[in-house]
């Protein structure tokens, strides 16, 4: 898994829109793995994958693999839904393939769970994305 | 030369052509319900802590708010719809341990294409007799 979430890093943490977008640094660590938001960010984008299915049809290292993507900014809801659209256009489809590791056959948007809504715990307006990955695991 | 065919029976077949239709759009629309129902059953289980899941129970309002339906979107499209309109249902699901709808639908699909086998198998038998 954890090649894949490099792969993931990769294309989120090198793209100078998105960088622009979340005011990304290496130090704010704002774009992150992971389910604890913690605080002192403005913008962020954390993400993670859910527990993994696998496709018993042909052979069981093939399996399907749910990615769920935040997204926060606390002042600014369009900004918000711009993040999230630049994140799809960036992974939907993206090659994450690790080689000699993991294929993955496939990433592809699956839809918004949460649509841009202003969550009161966090005092953040948030956005979730939902993606499935199709993978082999090689090793 | 010439070949003169003649098919009887006709009418007939046709006849049961037609009858064909209906009945395998019965089966369909009977299995997407049973199908629907499991994958409704399992997701009150996941939500429950059952089959390995985290329980996410409090209230019991969610659980309770787990709905199927079934009906036509279009002439040979058949939608079997399970969700909630509970407004926090969203982030439940988004959940890192895997939330409680996608993985009933993943854990019940195959049993689930089992109903439209049998009830196709029965329609087609039906007509055919």
């Amino acid at each position: 898994m954890k090649y894949i979430y490099q792969s993931i890093a990769n294309i989120l943490e090198h793209d100078s829109i998105l960088i622009n977008l979340v005011g990304y640094t290496a130090a704010k660590m704002n774009i992150r793995r992971g389910f604890q938001l913690g605080s002192g960010w403005q913008k962020l984008i954390a993400y993670y994958f859910q527990p993994d299915f696998p496709i018993t049809d042909f052979t069981p290292n093939i399996r399907e693999i749910p990615l769920i993507v935040r997204v926060y900014d606390r002042d600014d809801d369009l900004n918000c839904g711009v993040i999230g659209e630049r994140v799809i256009v960036l992974l939907d489809g993206a090659n994450l393939s690790v080689a000699g590791q993991v294929h993955v056959y496939d990433i592809s948007y699956t839809g918004e769970l949460v649509p841009v809504t202003f969550n009161e715990e966090l005092k953040s307006y948030e956005r979730v994305l939902r993606f499935i990955l199709q993978i082999r695991k090689d090793a | 030369m010439n070949l003169d065919i003649k098919i009887e029976g006709l009418p007939k077949a046709l006849l049961k052509l037609r009858l064909l239709d209906q009945e395998v759009r019965k089966a369909v629309e009977i299995a997407m319900g049973q199908a629907a129902l499991l994958v409704q059953r399992r997701a009150h289980e996941n939500i429950s802590g059952m089959h390995g899941h985290k329980r996410h129970v409090k209230t019991g309002n969610l659980r309770r708010n787990i709905k199927s339906k079934v009906g036509w979107s279009g002439p040979y499209q058949i939608d079997g719809v399970i969700g909630t309109d509970v407004p926090y249902a969203p982030h439940v699901e988004a959940l890192p341990d895997g939330g409680y709808l996608y993985p009933a639908l993943m854990e019940t699909g195959r049993e689930a294409l089992k109903f439209f086998q049998e009830k196709l198998i029965i329609a087609v038998k039906g007509v055919a007799e």
